[in-house]
């Protein structure tokens, strides 16, 4: 144990000593979770809309009112025809536009839904689909006004442990995984790399020190490195974006620490694994970029061919940015992630020692 | 600058290269890995949602305003008669919504006064917003388009068959340049900027973080070389595997998934070109700051990789950011890459917005360039 702790002080003090390396690995991710945090937003606003009337009548001029009086809208100068249509939307100077029918009158009072085309430009479709949404509630309104009967149906909604679709309550949870993840396997697949790069890897031979004491010493400085970062994170994100704390901090602590602990020991695999530096950053980066693919933060896992959700189990990233959300805004108890824990400790322990079998090795016959 | 100087170095750097390969591997592995990722896991259509709907009591009503949810693809219907069933179904994350049926259903829909309430788990937000309005659409879409028939008597026309079909059509407009909203057209181009940004940015710093690291550079003080061959010579063999994964992922694109690419052969290699370059002199920089690989790497994760992934527009829309963010986007290279490179796949040559984006990302490769010369391996005192 005195070995492990003199061990872990000199790699702590191995990896500060460097004045830039504490600015680089402080100051750039909580910047990072600052700006980030904020970049996915739900509300649509000022959306260009172009809007080709055939109509021409007072009705048609009411429905338009209506959408220049929206927030979401930004209603541009009325559309000459079909061709001026189409090249405002292919130099990007309208987003969506509405085709309103020389029928509107009519269908409005035979109490038909209105034949209004709707077009989206699909270069973006996330915001397509969101913009149709709006279109669509606007003039089923306009319609419904317009009728004279007083059937009423009303849906209320509920958005349970976030009832205003906050976004950022979902994002900077989410893009602190990423973060520590990046920061943590980073430091880990350098560790045993640069002794072989900087040629010290020899003297680890001959230290008079397990290669599990080695391992666990380079590992647990990189925890403590993320447990740091992500405690200032932690508090970015609690009083900063005001994210609510609705399950207790142990558990969230619990769930981190297994984060990075998962983190830890694909980080340490990697750089057992490698022949230099280089290749330990190259394959960090090549393991990362399909782990945020398949986080869940681009697109939803549920969407995932099946396939490909049992394969995203492995990925630590996955459970932790559908985790640490939860685990903020609903009140869950342990036994509510008893399978991300169970799968980040597995990750952890099966690429341990994994890591410490093939640096064991290699210790003894070079 | 001297050819013959260049062609020697670059040859170097070629041998270089070759000798440890694992750049080159992962340089055409990763697109090849990112693209089958995109095209076959990657969708933004959610399906299956596992919905919980609780009736009161069962009459033909409720029987068929299930069977729309049923028969839709979009959801998974969990059936229960108790509120409190549905709630806890929500809160142990079997079901991502709850749609409460009233009491009396049959009797308030022919009092012309319904309601309906619907509960969801939004701790994911954006999904659980899109789930609402599918939820909404199937709801709306079965109860209006009825409505008149409804008040007019006919009752047995209320959900009736053949609108089943044309309560998801609602939820879809009609899509330019992508009808049938496939997710891999609109990620496709996103993946490809990510791509050039690891090959070109983080390779770049890296490598020549490395020169710095292990003394090389002070060797070549001493040598005739002028550093803007030594930087030339860098550039272009991380150039040279940078159009290699970008033809890599044109081609994967366009005949394994079917991407449209509807601008002139020419338009992407060149647009492409002038990021490359950008993110190539940005890596230069990057590197001839920090000096260090470590420190290096992660500066390039955090400048160059974390803000195309989320700030480039091609996951979430730059025009709904808060202003200071829009403001910040402005100065992300990877913004006008990702405009250039989803007009060039699937609307065609619009000039006005080819020539714009390319300008502007020359604008960047000069200011970075610039930059990068400053601050250049042979002036000693960095």
């Amino acid at each position: 144990m005195g070995r492990l702790f003199i061990l872990l002080k000199k790699e702590l003090i191995q990896l500060i000593k460097n004045p830039k390396m504490r600015i680089t690995l402080f100051v750039p991710p909580i910047m990072q979770l600052l700006i980030l945090g904020y970049a996915a937003t739900l509300e649509l606003k000022k959306v260009n809309l172009g809007i080709l009337d055939f109509s021409r009548s007072a009705e048609s001029r009411e429905l338009i009112a209506e959408f220049s009086g929206s927030p979401i809208f930004n209603v541009h100068p009325p559309l000459e025809n079909q061709n001026d249509l189409a090249q405002q939307i292919n130099e990007r100077g309208i987003q969506v536009a509405i085709v309103i029918p020389n029928s509107f009158i009519r269908d409005i009072y035979n109490k038909t839904r209105p034949d209004i085309q709707i077009i989206v430009d699909g270069r973006s479709a996330n915001s397509a689909g969101l913009a149709n949404a709006y279109i669509q509630n606007i003039i089923s309104d306009y319609a419904m006004s317009k009728s004279p009967n007083d059937y009423r149906l009303q849906i209320t909604s509920r958005a349970w442990y976030n009832p205003n679709y906050q976004a950022r309550f979902f994002m900077a949870p989410a893009v602190l995984a990423m973060i520590a993840l990046i920061d943590v396997m980073l430091i880990n697949a350098l560790s045993i790399s640069k002794e072989r790069e900087e040629g010290t890897f020899d003297q680890l031979r001959l230290t008079p020190v397990s290669s599990l004491e080695l391992l666990a010493a380079k590992g647990f400085s990189s925890i403590m490195i993320g447990v740091c970062q992500l405690s200032v994170g932690l508090l970015v994100i609690r009083f900063w974006f005001l994210v609510p704390m609705r399950s207790s901090f142990l558990l969230l602590a619990l769930l981190l620490i297994s984060f990075l602990f998962a983190a830890m020991g694909l980080g340490l695999l990697i750089s057992v694994l490698s022949r230099n530096l280089q290749q330990a950053i190259l394959a960090t980066f090549g393991v990362i970029l399909p782990f945020s693919m398949l986080s869940g933060l681009p697109t939803p896992v549920e969407s995932m061919p099946k396939v490909l959700q049992m394969i995203t189990i492995v990925n630590p990233l996955r459970h932790g940015v559908s985790g640490i959300p939860q685990c903020f805004l609903e009140g869950l108890t342990f036994y509510d992630l008893r399978f991300s824990f169970i799968f980040l400790w597995s990750i952890a322990a099966v690429s341990f020692i994994m890591a410490w079998f093939y640096f064991r090795r290699q210790r003894q016959c070079g | 600058m001297n050819f013959s100087r260049l062609a020697t170095l670059i040859v170097k750097e070629g041998k270089q290269l070759l000798r440890d390969p694992f750049s080159i591997i992962l340089g055409i592995l990763l697109p090849i890995i990112m693209l089958l990722i995109c095209g076959f896991g990657m969708s933004t259509d959610i399906r299956n949602i596992p919905l919980a709907i609780v009736i009161p009591e069962t009459s033909k009503y409720t029987t068929q305003l299930v069977a729309r949810f049923v028969a839709s693809d979009y959801f998974d219907v969990i059936l229960t008669h108790s509120s409190a069933e549905g709630e806890r179904l929500v809160k142990n994350h079997q079901a991502d919504a709850c749609l409460f049926l009233p009491q009396k259903f049959t009797q308030k829909l022919h009092g012309g006064n319904l309601q309906i309430m619907i509960a969801i788990n939004a701790s994911n937000p954006s999904l659980a917003y899109t789930k609402e309005s599918y939820i909404k659409a199937v709801l709306l879409s079965g109860l209006n388009s009825d409505q008149t028939e409804l008040l007019s008597g006919g009752t047995n026309a209320f959900l009736s068959e053949s609108s089943l079909a044309g309560s998801i059509l609602d939820l879809k407009p009609r899509l330019w340049f992508n009808d049938a909203n496939v997710s891999a057209f609109t990620l496709i181009p996103g993946i490809i900027v990510i791509i050039m940004v690891v090959v070109g940015a983080l390779l770049t710093s890296m490598v020549m973080a490395r020169e710095y690291e292990q003394g090389n550079l002070e060797s070549m003080f001493v040598t005739p070389m002028r550093s803007s061959e030594i930087l030339l010579a860098k550039m272009i063999n991380n150039y040279l595997l940078g159009m290699i994964g970008l033809g890599i992922s044109l081609l994967m694109a366009h005949f394994v998934f079917y991407v449209p690419i509807r601008a002139s052969w020419y338009v992407i290699p060149l647009g492409s070109s002038v990021f490359l370059i950008m993110a190539l002199c940005m890596g230069l920089l990057i590197s001839s700051l920090t000096k260090n690989q470590f420190i290096a790497v992660e500066i390039a994760a955090f400048t160059t990789f974390l803000p195309s992934f989320l700030l480039s527009g091609f996951l979430f829309e730059i025009k709904s950011m808060p202003i200071l963010l829009q403001w910040i986007t402005v100065f992300v290279p990877a913004r006008y890459y990702v405009d250039f490179l989803q007009t060039a796949f699937l609307v065609g040559n619009v000039w006005p917005n080819i020539i714009k984006n390319i300008g502007i990302l020359l604008v960047f490769a000069a200011v970075f360039m610039f930059l990068a010369k400053i601050k250049n391996p042979k002036n000693l005192e960095g």
